[in-house]
């Protein structure tokens, strides 16, 4: 891209309703998630008890973990929760990927790349591995 | 536990809503209702961080739309507040910090107590910035609707702010609240944005804390499938409402319900500790 047209693109980009978008759609998706897991408990009339704790050394394992009872009665409402508690955590963590890629590829702001890129490394070793 | 499901899911409501409009997460009211209902105080905690997470994103919805955030702040504090709250959850899975709790209590009084004698109004922002917080950028405006007219600010003493959100990630990790509150003072009273800056920023750092919380909190097993669920829908609905009221509020109202908050806190910190 040439230099002028790239300073008049910069000027024009704004990510901030991008971050916006992202979050919401997350969000709208983690409730429609879990919504939709506590309605099949209700409809079977087959609710998780209290105190059943959840354990996982990563957010995939997480998952992973619940089609080790594929055929349980519990299987999709437990399923459909977790993936909504997945898909939760891992919304701020898409922002902070979104923000790296902004201040890396658009901004080309070193410093604020360097920030961004710590904080994505350290999430995505915390979340996605089972290192920690 | 001895609540209703129905009465949790109406307290994350309150929880999300309260915590939208003050910038905090959802502890301030979920753990003392929780840990009341005979729940484990670290799952109570564990519980709270989801809720913290459902409110912040909810309400940088709203906050991102209208260009409130400061996103070079954040860049700059995220670092401080992950690193702060992955120490604090590693404390509370292995103990309470209890000292820590009386101390911030104190803080968070006093500091309400200063709010109610300086009284209301738009915070004044920086005249000067530092050279740090100029090679930061944090600096930018917005469009207030209450006040009706475009505000620019410019933030200073960032080699201040960095420290200060550590440690509230570091309370937020161990206490499950308390840490949010402190980012909304550290970035409105030390690098001194205007509280709607200051509200919707820290709601990006917040949700950062409440993550690794949650992350460190789910590979402990603390966190209750059930609890989780209705809490994660209540907050999410509470702060959804919330965060659209807080881009019309004046800025004397929303003042004033921080300060409500500060005082809680407050006092539920110090009264935990003396029980």
């Amino acid at each position: 891209m040439k230099r002028s047209n790239r300073v008049m693109w910069l000027a024009r980009f704004d990510i901030e309703p991008i971050l916006s978008s992202t979050s919401r759609n997350g969000l709208l998706l983690s409730v429609a998630l879990v919504g939709a897991g506590l309605f099949i408990q209700w409809v079977t009339r087959n609710p998780m008890p209290l105190g059943h704790l959840i354990r996982a050394g990563s957010l995939p394992l997480l998952i992973l973990a619940d089609f080790q009872h594929v055929d349980s009665p519990s299987f999709l409402p437990q399923l459909l929760t977790h993936l909504g508690i997945v898909v939760l955590i891992s919304t701020p963590y898409l922002r902070v990927a979104l923000s790296f890629i902004y201040f890396s590829w658009i901004e080309r702001d070193l410093k604020h790349s360097l920030f961004t890129g710590l904080v994505l490394i350290l999430l995505t070793i915390l979340l996605f591995t089972n290192l920690v | 536990m001895v609540m209703p499901i129905a009465l949790l899911f109406l307290m994350s409501v309150l929880a999300g809503f309260v915590g939208s409009i003050g910038g905090v997460g959802g502890g301030i009211i979920l753990i003392p209702i929780l840990t009341l209902a005979g729940v484990d105080i670290k799952q109570a905690i564990a519980v709270s961080t989801i809720s913290t997470i459902a409110i912040s994103v909810s309400a940088t919805t709203t906050y991102l739309r209208r260009h409130m955030p400061n996103l070079n702040a954040d860049a700059f504090l995220a670092v401080f507040a992950l690193a702060g709250a992955w120490i604090g959850a590693l404390i509370t899975v292995a103990s309470t910090w209890r000292t820590l709790s009386f101390a911030c209590g104190i803080i968070f009084l006093v500091y309400g107590l200063l709010l109610l004698r300086k009284g209301g109004g738009l915070r004044t922002s920086a005249v000067s910035q530092d050279a740090f917080s100029k090679w930061l950028r944090i600096s930018g405006s917005y469009y207030d609707d209450a006040e009706g007219r475009t505000i620019a600010y410019q933030g200073t003493r960032s080699f201040l702010v960095g420290p200060l959100v550590f440690f509230a990630g570091l309370i937020s990790g161990s206490l499950g609240f308390g840490g949010s509150g402190l980012v909304v003072l550290t970035n409105q009273e030390v690098l001194g944005l205007p509280i709607k800056v200051a509200l919707s920023t820290s709601h990006l750092i917040i949700a950062i804390m409440a993550l690794v919380g949650a992350e460190i909190y789910l590979e402990a097993g603390l966190l209750d499938s059930t609890l989780t669920t209705v809490v994660l829908f209540g907050a999410s609905l509470g702060a959804l409402v919330g965060a659209r009221l807080l881009v019309h509020l004046e800025n004397r109202i929303i003042r004033a319900i921080l300060m409500a908050l500060l005082f809680i806190f407050g006092i539920e910190m110090i009264f935990r500790e003396i029980r």
